[in-house]
């Protein structure tokens, strides 16, 4: 079923002035307008401006001059659409799921709802009815497919009915182009070509001329003319195969989505931390009771506190897993709540999971001092993360990647880690890794040899002893052609401080003048 | 450190901070027993101050051991380890080497080496006071 809204912008602006149609302030001719860069166009007109001739999409300049007495208020697209939004959810009422066409309509799944209704006829009439109580002008129109439904709506009379058994293409055969949702150049080229009525359009993708004989040329040139256009507003063959149900139309439906809140309006503004912290943890027990019936737990918590001042304040924690133990949010909320500002008082807190995710309800433990002792790991890391800041509790991970400094990656604490393959484990890695290589100026035999002496940080180290080389080849993959390789030397002096040390490049490889050496790592 | 999940804390910190005068680190140490669970301070370039620690090493680095095919190649790591200061153990210097199975510890004076050296590690050259 598709509701189409003719007039949804208007009827809006209708019921902010609390007016009826045509009475009051409609009387009078009236327009709604945006600003564009070549000055204000018009985006619905009322009867009144109709009559006097002003239409959608004209310039004001225009509209003036024929009717000098227009009245103008700016339209309110974004208000338009978080509307239909609204409206799509309320008319789930008359089926199991709804999906927004916007700018202006609203598609309702009625597959073997009608006779709930009554029939269909009735359930067009019940549209039509509750639409009306709220001011709305809409045209409904039941059909097979989304498409078809919307074309009758726009297009045929109010009210109609395609049954499935009916002749698809001969009910519609009579609507105009524009039914099949196109866009306006594409409707500009098929008028150019003649092709007026959805039957003209369906006759050549059979194959047939007007007059009934068989003729592929048509159907070819078309094809061709649109063979470029995937999108299907702009193919007016792939729209004509979603009318009659050839192919699959998915449509995203609306579906409210509602944050478990619960919240505590206070009798007497409170200024204090002590009330506060009860207050807090008053809202921590009604949140995991909320949480315990929906079995979920929340990741994401968010408090908010309205001062008596008009000032909103907003403190968020962010769980490593899923829970709804009052008393851990109670913890995390304390830390957080040390620089909060009441001035005259805090009058309404309001806490709101914004983030949760399923979670069952735990088997405790045997042993009753196993739960006394001590806290979970989760619990562990939120507290960790609330006294350190977001991002600041990581755990590195393996990053299939042989340059060493891409081994390794960080990620969140509890997060499972990623697959990887299983590395083999005779390379010899070192314990610490310098966060960028340093440079270091190297004495050695031979350019290509071991090297002899190394001076890093001002210190001049003999090597004593020495492995290698290791050689790490670029990832051509992912860096420029003119990146060198590297050879990985393992170095000892003669204390026994181990480092890892690497060429970068040969002097024979074509890749710049001598190569540089750099310290990369230090061993146990 | 109250949380029943972990086995061993490890901090590394650098320097001799304020923050962690005596009144911290004894704080820190009566956690750790309370809970039960092995908490080791590597301290880099620390100076050897008050400190609560039940052991307090002192690690640098040794010179490893030859390996058996390539004579001029660095082998298996060695530290030499100082027990400066504990409560039940008399002072005392190790070196430790990593064998493939286990810590071994060769004695440089005569005492029983506890087998705690093998979670202190740091790199080497740089003066520790592990606890």
């Amino acid at each position: 079923m598709a509701i189409w809204c003719a007039d949804l912008a208007l009827d809006r602006w209708r019921h902010s002035e609390s007016c009826q149609r045509g009475e009051g302030v409609d009387a009078a001719p009236l327009a709604l307008i945006t600003e564009t860069a070549h000055g204000p166009r018009i985006d619905a007109a009322n009867r009144a401006a109709h009559a006097a001739g002003a239409a959608k999409g004209m310039m004001l300049a225009d509209a003036r001059t024929l009717c000098p007495a227009i009245e103008v208020r700016p339209s309110d697209p974004a208000g338009d659409l978080a509307f239909l939004e609204r409206l799509a959810l309320w008319a789930m009422r008359w089926g199991p799921w709804s999906a927004m066409d916007a700018p202006d309509g609203v598609l309702v799944d009625v597959t073997a709802v009608a006779h709930l209704f009554g029939g269909e006829r009735r359930l067009l009439a019940d549209v039509e009815g509750r639409c009306i109580a709220r001011g709305l002008t809409t045209r409904a129109a039941i059909a097979p497919t989304a498409g078809a439904a919307w074309a009758l709506a726009h297009f045929a009379r109010n009210g109609a009915i395609l049954a499935p058994e009916e002749d698809l293409q001969a009910r519609l055969a009579d609507l105009p182009v524009a039914a099949l949702r196109l866009d306006n150049d594409v409707l500009l080229v098929l008028q150019r070509l003649g092709l007026k009525r959805l039957g003209d359009l369906a006759g050549i993708e059979e194959g047939r001329d007007r007059t009934g004989r068989n003729d592929i040329r048509g159907r070819d040139a078309i094809h061709r003319r649109f063979r470029n256009r995937k999108s299907p507003s702009a193919n007016p063959l792939v729209r004509m195969d979603q009318l009659l149900g050839r192919v699959p139309e998915p449509l995203l439906p609306v579906v409210p989505i509602t944050a478990p809140m619960v919240q505590r309006r206070l009798l007497e503004p409170i200024r204090h931390r002590q009330l506060l912290d009860t207050v807090v943890s008053d809202l921590a027990q009604d949140m995991a009771r909320t949480l315990e019936a929906k079995g979920e737990g929340a990741r994401r918590l968010q408090l908010g506190l309205w001062r008596v001042d008009g000032e909103v304040l907003v403190r968020e924690v962010e769980m490593a897993a899923a829970t709804r133990d009052p008393e851990h949010m109670v913890r995390l909320f304390a830390e957080r709540l040390d620089d909060i500002d009441a001035g005259f008082g805090i009058e309404m807190l309001r806490l709101r999971a914004s983030w949760s995710q399923p979670l069952g309800l735990d088997q405790a433990d045997l042993e009753a001092a196993a739960e006394q002792h001590g806290t979970s790991l989760a619990a562990c890391m939120d507290r960790l993360t609330t006294r350190l800041g977001q991002g600041a509790v990581q755990r590195p991970v393996p990053r299939a990647s042989h340059i060493p400094e891409r081994a390794q990656g960080w990620q969140p604490p509890l997060e499972p880690e990623p697959a990887s393959q299983g590395e083999l484990a005779f390379h010899t890695r070192p314990l610490k890794l310098l966060d960028r290589p340093e440079r270091i100026a190297v004495l050695y035999a031979a350019p290509e040899g071991y090297p002899r002496r190394f001076s890093w940080r001002g210190e001049v180290c003999e090597v004593a002893r020495v492995e290698g080389p290791e050689r790490i080849a670029p990832e051509w993959w992912r860096e420029k052609g003119s990146t060198r390789l590297r050879d990985y030397y393992r170095v000892e002096d003669a204390q026994g401080r181990r480092y890892w040390i690497y060429r970068n490049g040969l002097a024979t490889d074509g890749r710049g003048g001598m190569p540089d050496w750099y310290l990369q790592g230090l061993f146990a | 450190m109250r949380c029943r999940d972990l086995a061993v804390v490890v901090g590394e910190i650098a320097g001799n901070p304020r923050a962690l005068d005596f009144t911290a680190s004894r704080r820190l140490t009566l956690t750790a027993e309370r809970h039960g669970i092995a908490l080791l301070l590597v301290r880099l370039d620390a100076q050897a101050d008050l400190s609560s620690a039940r052991m307090r090493w002192r690690l640098t680095s040794a010179p490893s051991s030859p390996p058996r095919w390539n004579i001029v190649a660095p082998g298996r790591p060695a530290w030499r380890a100082e027990l400066f200061r504990a409560r039940a153990h008399p002072p005392g210097e190790w070196i430790l080497r990593d064998e493939p199975e286990r810590l071994a510890a060769e004695r440089v004076p005569d005492t029983t080496t506890p087998d705690h050296g093998d979670l202190v590690r740091g790199p080497g050259a740089r003066s520790l006071a592990a606890l």
